[in-house]
Protein backbone atom coordinates (compact mmCIF):
# COMPACT_ATOMS: atom_id res chain seq x y z
CA UNK A 1 0.00 0.00 0.00
CA UNK A 2 1.16 3.61 -0.42
CA UNK A 3 1.61 6.06 2.41
CA UNK A 4 -0.39 8.69 3.37
CA UNK A 5 2.24 11.63 2.52
CA UNK A 6 2.84 12.47 -0.82
CA UNK A 7 6.55 11.78 -0.40
CA UNK A 8 6.69 8.64 0.59
CA UNK A 9 9.09 6.73 2.97
CA UNK A 10 9.35 3.37 1.31
CA UNK A 11 12.44 3.51 -1.39
CA UNK A 12 14.44 6.49 -0.41
CA UNK A 13 17.46 5.53 -0.76
CA UNK A 14 21.03 5.64 -2.80
CA UNK A 15 21.96 4.51 -6.01
CA UNK A 16 25.13 3.08 -6.86
CA UNK A 17 27.18 2.84 -10.21
CA UNK A 18 29.18 -0.76 -11.44
CA UNK A 19 32.06 0.05 -9.27
CA UNK A 20 30.22 0.27 -6.00
CA UNK A 21 30.46 3.98 -6.00
CA UNK A 22 27.14 6.11 -4.58
CA UNK A 23 25.99 8.05 -8.04
CA UNK A 24 22.83 9.20 -6.64
CA UNK A 25 19.49 8.71 -4.90
CA UNK A 26 15.60 8.03 -5.80
CA UNK A 27 12.74 8.28 -3.48
CA UNK A 28 9.01 7.90 -4.42
CA UNK A 29 6.23 9.93 -4.75
CA UNK A 30 2.24 9.68 -4.78
CA UNK A 31 -0.60 12.11 -6.38
CA UNK A 32 -3.12 13.21 -3.86
CA UNK A 33 -5.00 14.06 -7.24
CA UNK A 34 -7.92 12.42 -7.32
CA UNK A 35 -7.20 10.65 -10.93
CA UNK A 36 -4.65 9.42 -12.88
CA UNK A 37 -2.78 11.77 -15.30
CA UNK A 38 -1.03 11.10 -18.71
CA UNK A 39 2.36 12.28 -18.46
CA UNK A 40 2.16 15.16 -20.78
CA UNK A 41 -0.55 16.81 -18.51
CA UNK A 42 2.57 16.56 -15.64
CA UNK A 43 4.55 20.07 -14.91
CA UNK A 44 7.63 18.89 -13.50
CA UNK A 45 9.62 21.03 -11.30
CA UNK A 46 12.92 20.84 -9.50
CA UNK A 47 13.87 18.35 -6.42
CA UNK A 48 15.15 20.38 -3.65
CA UNK A 49 16.83 18.27 -0.69
CA UNK A 50 18.41 19.73 2.23
CA UNK A 51 18.72 23.24 -0.04
CA UNK A 52 20.49 21.87 -2.96
CA UNK A 53 18.47 22.13 -6.14
CA UNK A 54 18.23 19.60 -8.57
CA UNK A 55 16.56 21.50 -11.99
CA UNK A 56 14.18 19.42 -13.98
CA UNK A 57 16.03 20.13 -17.00
CA UNK A 58 19.49 19.55 -15.97
CA UNK A 59 19.98 16.28 -17.29
CA UNK A 60 20.40 14.78 -13.61
CA UNK A 61 16.93 14.28 -12.91
CA UNK A 62 14.12 11.43 -14.45
CA UNK A 63 10.91 10.30 -13.30
CA UNK A 64 9.99 6.50 -13.41
CA UNK A 65 6.56 5.52 -13.56
CA UNK A 66 5.27 2.29 -14.81
CA UNK A 67 8.82 0.86 -14.92
CA UNK A 68 9.63 3.00 -17.51
CA UNK A 69 12.18 5.80 -17.23
CA UNK A 70 11.54 9.30 -18.76
CA UNK A 71 13.48 12.69 -18.49
CA UNK A 72 10.80 15.88 -17.55
CA UNK A 73 11.20 16.75 -21.24
CA UNK A 74 10.44 13.24 -22.59
CA UNK A 75 7.47 13.47 -20.37
CA UNK A 76 6.30 16.92 -21.56
CA UNK A 77 5.94 14.89 -25.22
CA UNK A 78 4.09 11.77 -23.84
CA UNK A 79 0.29 11.16 -24.24
CA UNK A 80 0.11 7.85 -24.24
CA UNK A 81 1.32 6.80 -21.11
CA UNK A 82 -0.24 7.43 -17.56
CA UNK A 83 0.52 7.99 -13.77
CA UNK A 84 -2.46 5.88 -11.73
CA UNK A 85 -3.64 7.61 -8.41
CA UNK A 86 -2.64 4.22 -6.80
CA UNK A 87 0.72 3.72 -7.87
CA UNK A 88 4.15 5.78 -7.25
CA UNK A 89 6.65 7.74 -9.45
CA UNK A 90 10.67 7.00 -8.44
CA UNK A 91 12.35 10.20 -8.96
CA UNK A 92 15.65 9.78 -9.22
CA UNK A 93 18.54 12.30 -8.82
CA UNK A 94 22.36 11.99 -10.00
CA UNK A 95 24.38 13.43 -7.14
CA UNK A 96 27.91 11.88 -7.26
CA UNK A 97 28.43 10.39 -3.76
CA UNK A 98 24.80 9.72 -2.82
CA UNK A 99 23.45 11.30 0.25
CA UNK A 100 25.13 10.84 3.59
CA UNK A 101 22.93 8.48 6.16
CA UNK A 102 20.82 10.84 8.23
CA UNK A 103 18.08 12.82 7.71
CA UNK A 104 17.13 15.07 5.06
CA UNK A 105 14.42 17.19 4.18
CA UNK A 106 13.09 16.12 0.52
CA UNK A 107 11.10 18.49 -1.78
CA UNK A 108 10.11 18.12 -5.32
CA UNK A 109 7.77 21.29 -7.08
CA UNK A 110 5.27 19.36 -9.68
CA UNK A 111 1.54 19.84 -10.37
CA UNK A 112 -0.56 19.09 -13.25
CA UNK A 113 -3.08 20.73 -15.63
CA UNK A 114 -6.84 20.12 -14.66
CA UNK A 115 -8.82 21.76 -17.90
CA UNK A 116 -11.57 21.89 -15.95
CA UNK A 117 -10.70 24.73 -13.81
CA UNK A 118 -9.83 28.08 -14.47
CA UNK A 119 -6.11 28.49 -16.65
CA UNK A 120 -5.24 31.07 -14.42
CA UNK A 121 -5.42 28.91 -11.53
CA UNK A 122 -2.79 26.43 -12.79
CA UNK A 123 -0.09 28.65 -13.70
CA UNK A 124 2.90 26.75 -13.04
CA UNK A 125 6.28 28.36 -11.42
CA UNK A 126 8.96 26.02 -9.85
CA UNK A 127 11.20 28.68 -8.35
CA UNK A 128 7.80 29.54 -6.37
CA UNK A 129 7.54 27.38 -3.32
CA UNK A 130 4.27 26.65 -4.37
CA UNK A 131 4.46 25.78 -7.97
CA UNK A 132 0.79 26.40 -8.69
CA UNK A 133 -2.23 28.18 -7.71
CA UNK A 134 -4.10 24.76 -7.28
CA UNK A 135 -2.86 23.44 -4.75
CA UNK A 136 0.62 23.18 -2.31
CA UNK A 137 2.63 20.35 -4.09
CA UNK A 138 6.26 21.42 -3.06
CA UNK A 139 5.73 20.06 1.08
CA UNK A 140 9.12 19.08 2.19
CA UNK A 141 9.83 16.01 4.30
CA UNK A 142 11.84 14.97 6.67
CA UNK A 143 13.39 11.31 5.75
CA UNK A 144 15.73 9.30 7.20
CA UNK A 145 18.11 7.68 4.34
CA UNK A 146 20.34 4.77 5.41
CA UNK A 147 22.80 3.23 3.67
CA UNK B 1 -34.14 -11.18 -6.02
CA UNK B 2 -32.56 -9.13 -8.38
CA UNK B 3 -32.81 -4.91 -8.37
CA UNK B 4 -34.52 -3.57 -10.70
CA UNK B 5 -34.61 0.19 -11.03
CA UNK B 6 -38.23 2.35 -10.79
CA UNK B 7 -38.58 5.31 -12.83
CA UNK B 8 -38.24 8.42 -11.04
CA UNK B 9 -35.24 10.19 -9.58
CA UNK B 10 -32.88 7.02 -7.93
CA UNK B 11 -30.43 7.20 -5.55
CA UNK B 12 -26.25 6.34 -6.04
CA UNK B 13 -23.04 6.99 -5.27
CA UNK B 14 -20.08 8.41 -7.40
CA UNK B 15 -16.53 6.92 -6.18
CA UNK B 16 -15.18 10.09 -5.94
CA UNK B 17 -16.92 10.39 -3.09
CA UNK B 18 -14.37 7.85 -1.66
CA UNK B 19 -11.26 8.94 -3.68
CA UNK B 20 -8.68 10.04 -0.50
CA UNK B 21 -9.26 5.84 0.52
CA UNK B 22 -8.98 4.60 -2.97
CA UNK B 23 -5.35 5.76 -3.94
CA UNK B 24 -4.49 4.76 -0.59
CA UNK B 25 -5.91 0.58 -1.22
CA UNK B 26 -9.63 1.00 -1.15
CA UNK B 27 -11.03 -1.65 -3.25
CA UNK B 28 -14.41 -1.10 -5.79
CA UNK B 29 -15.65 -4.07 -3.82
CA UNK B 30 -15.63 -1.64 -0.75
CA UNK B 31 -17.54 0.92 -1.94
CA UNK B 32 -20.04 -1.37 -3.56
CA UNK B 33 -20.75 -3.21 -0.42
CA UNK B 34 -21.23 -0.02 1.57
CA UNK B 35 -23.68 1.05 -1.80
CA UNK B 36 -25.67 -2.17 -1.09
CA UNK B 37 -25.92 -1.35 2.81
CA UNK B 38 -27.62 1.81 1.85
CA UNK B 39 -29.86 0.95 -0.86
CA UNK B 40 -27.93 3.11 -3.50
CA UNK B 41 -27.71 0.97 -6.23
CA UNK B 42 -26.31 3.56 -9.16
CA UNK B 43 -22.83 3.73 -9.24
CA UNK B 44 -20.40 6.66 -10.88
CA UNK B 45 -17.10 6.04 -12.00
CA UNK B 46 -14.27 8.41 -12.97
CA UNK B 47 -12.63 6.40 -15.91
CA UNK B 48 -9.29 7.92 -14.81
CA UNK B 49 -9.05 7.10 -11.97
CA UNK B 50 -11.04 3.92 -11.13
CA UNK B 51 -10.68 1.35 -14.19
CA UNK B 52 -7.62 -1.12 -13.07
CA UNK B 53 -4.86 -0.33 -15.98
CA UNK B 54 -6.31 2.83 -17.36
CA UNK B 55 -5.89 3.41 -20.37
CA UNK B 56 -6.17 0.12 -21.34
CA UNK B 57 -9.54 -1.82 -20.74
CA UNK B 58 -8.50 -5.09 -19.70
CA UNK B 59 -10.88 -8.52 -19.69
CA UNK B 60 -9.87 -9.25 -16.39
CA UNK B 61 -10.88 -5.70 -15.14
CA UNK B 62 -14.15 -6.50 -17.21
CA UNK B 63 -14.76 -9.57 -15.65
CA UNK B 64 -14.58 -7.91 -12.25
CA UNK B 65 -16.43 -5.23 -13.20
CA UNK B 66 -19.33 -7.30 -13.73
CA UNK B 67 -19.37 -9.71 -11.15
CA UNK B 68 -18.89 -7.15 -8.47
CA UNK B 69 -22.10 -5.34 -10.18
CA UNK B 70 -24.09 -8.58 -10.26
CA UNK B 71 -23.01 -9.39 -6.57
CA UNK B 72 -24.00 -6.23 -4.87
CA UNK B 73 -26.81 -5.05 -7.48
CA UNK B 74 -24.97 -2.09 -8.77
CA UNK B 75 -26.14 -0.56 -11.93
CA UNK B 76 -23.35 1.45 -14.25
CA UNK B 77 -24.83 4.88 -14.00
CA UNK B 78 -22.36 7.41 -15.04
CA UNK B 79 -19.28 7.01 -16.85
CA UNK B 80 -16.88 9.92 -15.76
CA UNK B 81 -14.48 11.06 -18.25
CA UNK B 82 -12.23 14.26 -19.43
CA UNK B 83 -11.19 16.18 -22.21
CA UNK B 84 -8.02 17.86 -20.91
CA UNK B 85 -7.71 20.27 -23.57
CA UNK B 86 -4.48 21.41 -21.62
CA UNK B 87 -2.82 18.41 -22.46
CA UNK B 88 0.23 20.00 -23.54
CA UNK B 89 1.82 22.92 -22.09
CA UNK B 90 2.91 24.77 -24.98
CA UNK B 91 -0.73 24.28 -27.09
CA UNK B 92 -4.65 23.26 -26.65
CA UNK B 93 -5.67 20.06 -27.52
CA UNK B 94 -6.96 19.88 -31.65
CA UNK B 95 -10.48 18.84 -32.51
CA UNK B 96 -9.33 15.79 -33.81
CA UNK B 97 -6.90 14.45 -30.55
CA UNK B 98 -10.00 15.21 -28.66
CA UNK B 99 -12.36 12.35 -30.47
CA UNK B 100 -9.66 10.09 -30.24
CA UNK B 101 -9.54 10.32 -26.56
CA UNK B 102 -13.40 10.57 -26.39
CA UNK B 103 -14.05 7.23 -28.99
CA UNK B 104 -11.79 5.07 -26.29
CA UNK B 105 -13.70 6.56 -23.27
CA UNK B 106 -16.68 5.30 -24.93
CA UNK B 107 -15.85 2.29 -26.29
CA UNK B 108 -15.07 1.46 -22.47
CA UNK B 109 -18.13 3.06 -20.92
CA UNK B 110 -20.35 1.09 -23.75
CA UNK B 111 -18.24 -2.17 -22.28
CA UNK B 112 -19.07 -1.57 -18.75
CA UNK B 113 -22.62 -0.78 -19.35
CA UNK B 114 -22.90 2.82 -19.38
CA UNK B 115 -25.58 4.99 -21.30
CA UNK B 116 -24.52 8.58 -19.60
CA UNK B 117 -20.74 10.13 -19.48
CA UNK B 118 -20.07 13.00 -17.39
CA UNK B 119 -17.83 14.78 -19.96
CA UNK B 120 -15.50 17.55 -18.53
CA UNK B 121 -15.18 20.10 -21.16
CA UNK B 122 -11.95 22.34 -21.02
CA UNK B 123 -12.95 25.83 -19.36
CA UNK B 124 -11.06 29.46 -20.15
CA UNK B 125 -12.14 31.96 -17.02
CA UNK B 126 -13.46 31.63 -13.45
CA UNK B 127 -17.23 30.86 -13.98
CA UNK B 128 -16.00 27.50 -16.56
CA UNK B 129 -17.30 28.82 -19.51
CA UNK B 130 -16.01 25.67 -22.09
CA UNK B 131 -13.72 26.16 -24.86
CA UNK B 132 -15.08 27.96 -28.11
CA UNK B 133 -14.86 25.09 -30.29
CA UNK B 134 -17.23 22.82 -28.06
CA UNK B 135 -19.68 22.41 -30.43
CA UNK B 136 -16.75 21.54 -33.46
CA UNK B 137 -15.71 18.50 -30.37
CA UNK B 138 -19.32 17.29 -29.50
CA UNK B 139 -20.28 17.79 -33.14
CA UNK B 140 -17.25 15.29 -34.35
CA UNK B 141 -17.43 12.26 -31.26
CA UNK B 142 -21.46 12.17 -32.09
CA UNK B 143 -21.05 9.82 -34.68
CA UNK B 144 -19.00 7.27 -32.11
CA UNK B 145 -21.06 8.36 -29.34
CA UNK B 146 -24.27 7.00 -31.36
CA UNK B 147 -22.54 3.95 -32.20
CA UNK B 148 -21.43 3.00 -28.82
CA UNK B 149 -24.95 4.44 -27.53
CA UNK B 150 -23.39 6.52 -25.08
CA UNK B 151 -25.08 10.46 -24.15
CA UNK B 152 -22.15 13.32 -23.44
CA UNK B 153 -23.25 15.32 -19.94
CA UNK B 154 -21.41 18.31 -19.29
CA UNK B 155 -21.89 19.02 -15.81
CA UNK B 156 -23.23 22.32 -14.62
CA UNK B 157 -21.23 22.54 -11.16
CA UNK B 158 -21.05 25.85 -9.08
CA UNK B 159 -20.43 28.65 -9.39
CA UNK B 160 -22.01 28.39 -13.12
CA UNK B 161 -25.80 29.07 -12.83
CA UNK B 162 -28.19 27.19 -14.64
CA UNK B 163 -29.27 30.62 -16.20
CA UNK B 164 -25.83 31.39 -17.37
CA UNK B 165 -25.20 31.81 -20.84
CA UNK B 166 -23.40 28.10 -21.42
CA UNK B 167 -25.98 26.59 -20.46
CA UNK B 168 -28.45 28.28 -22.68
CA UNK B 169 -26.05 27.21 -25.29
CA UNK B 170 -25.80 23.36 -24.57
CA UNK B 171 -29.49 23.54 -24.78
CA UNK B 172 -29.87 25.42 -27.78
CA UNK B 173 -27.28 23.14 -29.26
CA UNK B 174 -29.39 20.01 -28.39
CA UNK B 175 -32.94 22.34 -30.10
CA UNK B 176 -30.86 22.52 -33.03
CA UNK B 177 -29.56 19.67 -34.09
CA UNK B 178 -31.52 17.64 -32.29
CA UNK B 179 -29.38 15.16 -31.11
CA UNK B 180 -29.28 12.51 -28.60
CA UNK B 181 -25.56 12.01 -27.89
CA UNK B 182 -25.38 15.43 -25.65
CA UNK B 183 -27.34 16.68 -22.57
CA UNK B 184 -26.64 17.97 -19.10
CA UNK B 185 -25.39 16.66 -15.76
CA UNK B 186 -26.29 19.40 -13.04
CA UNK B 187 -24.27 19.36 -10.24
CA UNK B 188 -26.50 20.52 -7.02
CA UNK B 189 -23.84 22.57 -6.05
CA UNK B 190 -25.44 25.25 -8.48
CA UNK B 191 -28.16 25.38 -5.77
CA UNK B 192 -25.87 26.09 -2.99
CA UNK B 193 -27.13 28.96 -0.66
CA UNK B 194 -23.18 29.05 0.52
CA UNK B 195 -21.58 32.57 0.53
CA UNK B 196 -18.17 32.44 -1.64
CA UNK B 197 -15.16 31.93 1.01
CA UNK B 198 -13.65 34.99 -0.68
CA UNK B 199 -16.37 37.35 -1.76
CA UNK B 200 -19.34 36.28 0.33
CA UNK B 201 -21.31 36.41 -2.61
CA UNK B 202 -24.17 33.75 -2.72
CA UNK B 203 -24.60 33.02 -6.46
CA UNK B 204 -27.00 30.33 -6.80
CA UNK B 205 -30.04 28.92 -9.11
CA UNK B 206 -33.76 28.34 -7.32
CA UNK B 207 -34.70 24.95 -7.53
CA UNK B 208 -37.77 25.42 -9.55
CA UNK B 209 -35.58 27.05 -12.18
CA UNK B 210 -34.24 23.25 -12.87
CA UNK B 211 -37.69 22.43 -14.39
CA UNK B 212 -37.07 24.03 -17.61
CA UNK B 213 -34.03 22.29 -17.83
CA UNK B 214 -35.13 19.03 -16.99
CA UNK B 215 -35.53 17.54 -20.56
CA UNK B 216 -31.56 17.87 -20.88
CA UNK B 217 -30.59 16.73 -17.57
CA UNK B 218 -29.96 12.91 -18.41
CA UNK B 219 -27.94 12.46 -14.81
CA UNK B 220 -27.04 14.71 -11.32
CA UNK B 221 -24.32 14.98 -9.17
CA UNK B 222 -25.93 14.72 -5.83
CA UNK B 223 -23.32 17.19 -3.87
CA UNK B 224 -23.06 17.31 -0.63
CA UNK B 225 -20.36 19.21 1.85
CA UNK B 226 -22.01 19.20 5.11
CA UNK B 227 -24.81 17.29 6.79
CA UNK B 228 -26.92 18.34 9.95
CA UNK B 229 -29.46 16.81 11.87
CA UNK B 230 -33.38 18.26 10.61
CA UNK B 231 -36.37 17.24 12.47
CA UNK B 232 -38.22 15.83 9.33
CA UNK B 233 -35.53 14.41 7.01
CA UNK B 234 -33.59 13.42 10.17
CA UNK B 235 -30.53 15.07 8.51
CA UNK B 236 -30.45 17.73 5.79
CA UNK B 237 -27.27 19.50 4.01
CA UNK B 238 -26.44 22.67 5.21
CA UNK B 239 -26.18 24.76 2.02
CA UNK B 240 -28.11 23.02 -0.07
CA UNK B 241 -32.09 22.10 -0.52
CA UNK B 242 -32.39 19.07 -0.89
CA UNK B 243 -36.07 18.60 -0.77
CA UNK B 244 -36.92 21.42 -2.83
CA UNK B 245 -34.74 20.31 -5.35
CA UNK B 246 -36.03 16.28 -5.10
CA UNK B 247 -39.60 17.41 -5.28
CA UNK B 248 -39.05 19.66 -8.67
CA UNK B 249 -37.40 16.50 -10.04
CA UNK B 250 -40.18 13.78 -8.72
CA UNK B 251 -43.04 16.12 -9.66
CA UNK B 252 -41.82 16.31 -12.97
CA UNK B 253 -41.32 12.76 -13.85
CA UNK B 254 -38.01 12.90 -14.14
CA UNK B 255 -36.17 9.74 -14.23
CA UNK B 256 -32.43 9.14 -13.54
CA UNK B 257 -29.61 8.68 -11.40
CA UNK B 258 -28.30 10.93 -8.69
CA UNK B 259 -25.00 9.96 -7.88
CA UNK B 260 -24.21 11.27 -4.71
CA UNK B 261 -20.39 13.40 -4.30
CA UNK B 262 -19.24 13.86 -0.69
CA UNK B 263 -16.79 17.19 -0.85
CA UNK B 264 -16.94 17.74 2.91
CA UNK B 265 -14.11 17.58 5.08
CA UNK B 266 -12.38 14.44 6.24
CA UNK B 267 -12.73 12.38 3.23
CA UNK B 268 -9.63 10.75 4.21
CA UNK B 269 -11.61 9.24 7.34
CA UNK B 270 -13.35 5.95 6.64
CA UNK B 271 -15.42 6.17 9.67
CA UNK B 272 -16.36 9.36 9.05
CA UNK B 273 -16.92 9.21 5.48
CA UNK B 274 -19.15 6.25 5.72
CA UNK B 275 -21.01 8.24 8.40
CA UNK B 276 -21.88 11.28 5.66
CA UNK B 277 -23.02 9.10 2.90
CA UNK B 278 -25.41 7.08 5.09
CA UNK B 279 -26.46 10.48 6.29
CA UNK B 280 -26.78 12.00 2.63
CA UNK B 281 -28.48 8.75 1.83
CA UNK B 282 -31.30 8.80 4.47
CA UNK B 283 -31.96 12.26 3.57
CA UNK B 284 -32.40 11.34 0.02
CA UNK B 285 -34.35 8.27 1.04
CA UNK B 286 -36.99 10.43 3.39
CA UNK B 287 -37.46 13.35 0.58
CA UNK B 288 -37.91 10.66 -2.09
CA UNK B 289 -40.14 8.06 -0.16
CA UNK B 290 -37.69 5.07 -1.07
Amino acid sequence: MLEKEEIQYRGFRNLYDENGEACGFEFCLRSTYYRGVWLSQLRVGRVIVDGEEFLADSGNVTWIIRGQEYTPAEMAKDNIHFWAMTEVATIRVKKPGGLAQGYHDVAVRWGWSSSYISPAREVFDDTQESPTMMRDNNTSKRRMLMV
Amino acid sequence: MKYVPEKGPKRGVSIYSYSDLFSLGLTLEDCFKEMQDMGAHGVEILANSHIDGYPELTDEFLEKWWSLCEKYEIIPAEYGHWIDGRMWADRMLTVDEAVEYLERDFEYAHKLGFHCLRTKQTVINGVLDPVENWRDIITAATPAAEKYDVVMLPEIHGPTILEQQMVQDFCEYVDKTGTKSFGLNIDFSVFSVQPNRRTGEVRNSKPEALKDYLPYVKCCHAKFTSMVPDDTYMFREEWIPYPEILKVLQDNNWDGWMVAEYEGKNRGDENYLSEMLHQHQILMKNCLGY
